[in-house]
């Protein structure tokens, strides 16, 4: 027998508890009426019954022990990773993109006008670009569209620019220049100002390019940055930093506004179209909110068969349309983001199929080692289900055994910054949720695997085992 | 051996899960060794991977102030800096690249991948012609309208390849005349896919900012001898002498780079192949423990045996020698397993292990690709470490009991 001294400690629920042990809690007495202490007593017993029987088996669980500690903190940092992405991907980014999709249009060089003068531009340009608009209106899956420049979702195409109040301290803030029904395609949520979309002809009036000063629409940290307060900053007046003079007023604030799903927030802020873009022919980008029953998988591609000829409106035709889902798979392609995220999740699975083909492979020569001993306890008058539980007892009490030391080591990777902290900050409840799921999930791996070879000692006939022996 | 397959026989449990074991392990670090494999090294048409160094987008702007900053450098920037490197065979420069609206008509396009390239980027890919010819110097230096269409365009507008060469392409409503159909490039080959080739123009778009702005980049390619490490300071020293030339802007290479560093861990400072091998270590340094437990397990009903051919005079080496065959065979039964396996997960999974689900791109690749010798080779040193690991201690512990105490426990 591996080990096989036969002490009385290996054996404890065959003698009274009081013998090895004199748990405080008997010493009150309003619990000896329950049947509280009683199930105290019992589960103390197992605890030292099962450490025995792991210090007993020290030599084949020193390797359990090895994996668990190793497994257990490697694993920690995988899901300390995907922690990291999960809980920034579920903060709210300020918009939602849900049917929302991209649509590029471009100018065909064979059909394209160099305007020079108001009349042109307004002729050669403008006009067919709302006959553009105007069409991607009218096609009966589009709920609304709307005209934008600046920085976008999901992409590298990220435009600033300084703003300042006293003109001598200035906040950077990603831009985007935008047509009122951007509010709505996008559902961005305002804070402050809700009013300025109350009616359409308000909004129209208000978000005029040609106002000086021009309205602006702020996130809530540029307005701090700004006036070192959040609130009732409507109405108050900053400048752009480096062309002088041209001076913004705050007409709503809007919620926070990250670029990506794992991006910090930043500020942000929304203005109607520069004057730049009246002079020079830039092609705007067009984003369009799909009505959801109209939303299937191959929405774009029947888009783009449906409406290439209708918007071919000289010089314009329909380049591209691409939903925003389709490019945030592109942008955490492209990042590294997804080969990050897949990577960790994929070292996770490995670590957990190891966890349980040791424990099951382990426990497996165990019971069958234990044979004996196992079914002197059921002479003895243990219940199946006792074994069973001991068993599963001592693979638990081994991963809380590994994970002890395992923990300090995590935390130490913790306080040196060894995190991954872009996406997430560090905080304790983090760690202990992180933690705790990586016990968890080790705890189900472990008990999955000994509940087979436990099953099979569970069957042993106490009378052919002893007998054999 | 025979005595080996009895064992196996007689064990069936223990062989099961040390085989699935050793195969998941195996299939597992096979996995990683193949993705960075294929994204590192020499396969066609990325022939010469190992000695390429990337210029990447250049950065230019204003010494004095930093301001007029902006990305990309001109055709003649990139030519002053890249012409006559000491250490480069070749040197292939590469217009702005963009996806333009291509078609056999105007209102036949889509938007295709176009590259604008010169001879030297046919040698630095090899990507084979299926009908037609290459542009030539003569339309390379006069920019003609001409184009290089890749299989599958040819086929879906015009039939056929051969149909294909002489037609007209529209490329951004241009007519261009197709001279040539390749083959298809898969888009796992960063730099070398495209779907349409054609020559570039070397007129500036415009001339201010020194002449620094457009959108070239180049490929540059060590002479045999030289490693791209060299190469990298021959362009850097080259840079640095070109900027001597200007007088108000400065122009950088910020990502001046060789291909694995393109293709992983642009910014870390450790090496890509040293953190694959801390990667695979890892990956197989717990598995290997898990086994080591299992046949420590296993090896406590054998130690009675052990110890009685000891007593008969058995060496304790020829005895250890016995331990490691022994698991040797069940290693290579896994090894095997886990390399069909990761064949597999590979194959079933490329796209997401391989493309990371970029939609809408050509991605065609052949099985062959993970069935090379190199591969194989690897999977034998990968098992036989995994086994010398796994085997050991266990198998050193168990001979180095003494006999007396074992026989005399029985």
């Amino acid at each position: 027998m591996e080990n096989g001294k036969w002490k009385v400690e290996n054996f404890p629920f065959l003698f009274p508890s009081f013998i090895l042990h004199s748990p405080s809690s008997i010493f009150h007495p309003s619990f000896l009426i329950f049947h509280f202490p009683l199930s105290t007593f019992h589960f103390l017993n197992m605890l030292h019954s099962i450490l025995q029987q792991i210090w007993n088996q020290r030599r084949s669980n020193g390797w359990l022990f090895a994996e668990l500690w190793i497994v257990f903190i490697l694993m920690w940092y995988c899901l300390d990773v995907l922690y990291g992405f999960i809980h920034a991907e579920r903060l709210p980014k300020g918009y939602d993109l849900e049917h929302v999709y991209k649509i590029r249009i471009s100018s065909n060089p064979t059909q394209f006008v160099e305007c020079t003068s108001e009349d042109s531009l307004q002729r050669f340009w403008f006009k067919p670009m709302e006959e553009v608009v105007r069409r991607i209106r009218q096609h009966p899956a589009v709920e609304n569209a709307a005209m934008w420049l600046g920085t976008d979702a999901y992409t590298r195409r990220h435009m600033y620019q300084g703003y300042t109040v006293d003109s001598v301290r200035v906040t950077t803030a990603n831009i985007r220049y935008v047509s009122t029904e951007y509010f709505d395609v996008m559902r961005i949520p305002l804070e402050q100002g809700r009013e300025l979309f109350a009616t359409q002809e308000r909004a129209s009036a208000e978000w005029n390019p040609a106002a000086s000063p021009q309205p602006a629409i702020v996130t809530r940290d540029l307005a701090d940055s700004l006036f070192h307060t959040g609130d009732g900053v409507v109405g108050r007046e900053f400048m752009d930093y480096y062309s002088g003079g041209l001076r913004y007023r705050v007409a709503a604030v809007c919620a926070l506004q990250k670029s990506d799903d794992y991006a910090r927030y930043e500020p942000f802020i929304l203005t109607p179209f520069p004057g730049w873009f009246y002079q020079w022919q830039y092609a705007p980008s067009i984003s369009i909110r799909v009505r959801p029953e109209a939303d299937t998988d191959d929405f774009a591609a029947r888009f783009y068969r449906e409406m290439t000829p209708q918007l071919q409106v000289a010089p314009f035709y329909l380049f591209d349309i691409q939903s925003y889902r389709e490019q945030k798979i592109e942008r955490d392609a492209a990042e590294g983001i997804t080969p990050y995220i897949r990577g960790a999740w994929l070292i996770v699975l490995f670590f957990i199929f190891n966890v349980f083909i040791g424990l099951m492979g382990t426990f497996w020569f165990r019971t069958r080692h234990r044979r004996c001993e196992i079914a002197l306890r059921m002479a003895m008058g243990s219940s199946r289900k006792k074994i069973f539980g001991l068993l599963l007892g001592e693979g638990i009490l081994l991963l809380s055994l590994a994970a002890l030391p395992a923990l300090f080591v995590c935390g130490n990777i913790v306080m040196a910054g060894a995190t991954m902290t872009e996406q997430t900050d560090a905080t304790t409840l983090r760690f202990v949720i992180v933690s705790l799921s990586t016990f968890l999930l080790m705890g189900v791996m472990v008990l999955t695997g000994i509940c087979f070879p436990a099953m099979q000692a569970m069957r042993v006939q106490p009378a052919e085992a002893l007998h054999d022996e | 051996m025979k005595q080996i397959l009895t064992l196996i026989r007689q064990n069936p449990f223990f062989s099961v899960v040390s085989i699935i074991g050793t195969a998941v392990s195996i299939a597992f670090v096979m996995v990683v060794y193949m993705v960075y494999d294929i994204q590192t090294a020499n396969i066609r048409p990325e022939i010469h991977r190992d000695r390429t160094v990337y210029s990447s987008y250049g950065y230019y702007y204003r010494r004095a102030d930093h301001s007029d900053s902006n990305t990309g450098m001109s055709y003649r920037a990139a030519h002053a800096v890249f012409d006559g490197l000491p250490g480069a065979e070749t040197v292939a420069y590469q217009g702005p690249g963009y996806v333009l609206y291509c078609g056999p008509s105007p209102a036949q396009g889509m938007r295709r991948t176009v590259r604008r390239v010169d001879l030297n980027y046919w040698r630095v890919y090899d990507i084979p012609l299926v009908a037609g010819r290459l542009f030539s110097q003569e339309e390379m230096d006069a920019c003609r309208d001409v184009v290089v269409i890749g299989e599958r365009l040819a086929r879906e507008a015009f039939g056929s390849a051969e149909e294909a060469v002489g037609k007209n392409y529209f490329v951004n409503f241009r007519p261009k005349r197709i001279i040539g159909v390749t083959q298809d490039v898969s888009s796992l080959f960063t730099f070398a896919y495209g779907e349409l080739w054609m020559p570039y123009s070397t007129q500036p778009i415009r001339t201010d900012a020194e002449g620094l702005r457009g959108g070239f980049d180049v490929v540059a390619l060590a002479k045999p001898g030289v490693s791209t490490v060299e190469l990298k300071e021959q362009i850097e020293h080259s840079l640095a002498r070109f900027n001597e030339t200007l007088t108000e802007y400065k122009l950088e290479l910020p990502d001046l780079s060789t291909y694995t560093e393109r293709q992983f861990f642009r910014s870390d400072t450790l090496s890509p192949a040293v953190t694959c091998i801390i990667l695979g270590l890892i990956l197989l340094i717990v598995p290997a423990i898990n086994v080591s437990g299992l046949i420590s397990s296993q090896m406590s009903r054998r130690v009675a045996e052990l110890a009685v051919r000891k007593a008969y005079g058995a060496r304790r080496s020829t005895l250890m020698m016995q331990l490691l065959c022994e698991n040797l065979v069940l290693a290579l039964a896994g090894a095997l397993l886990g390399f069909v396996l990761s064949c597999l997960l590979l194959w079933w999974g490329k796209e997401w292990m391989l493309g990371y689900g970029a939609p809408g791109a050509n991605f065609e690749v052949s099985i062959l690709l993970f069935l090379r010798p190199v591969v194989f080779v690897v999977v034998l040193a990968v098992c036989l470490l995994f086994n010398l690991l796994s085997v050991f201690i266990p198998a050193w512990n168990v001979t180095h009991k003494p006999i007396a105490e074992v026989l005399g426990g029985e």
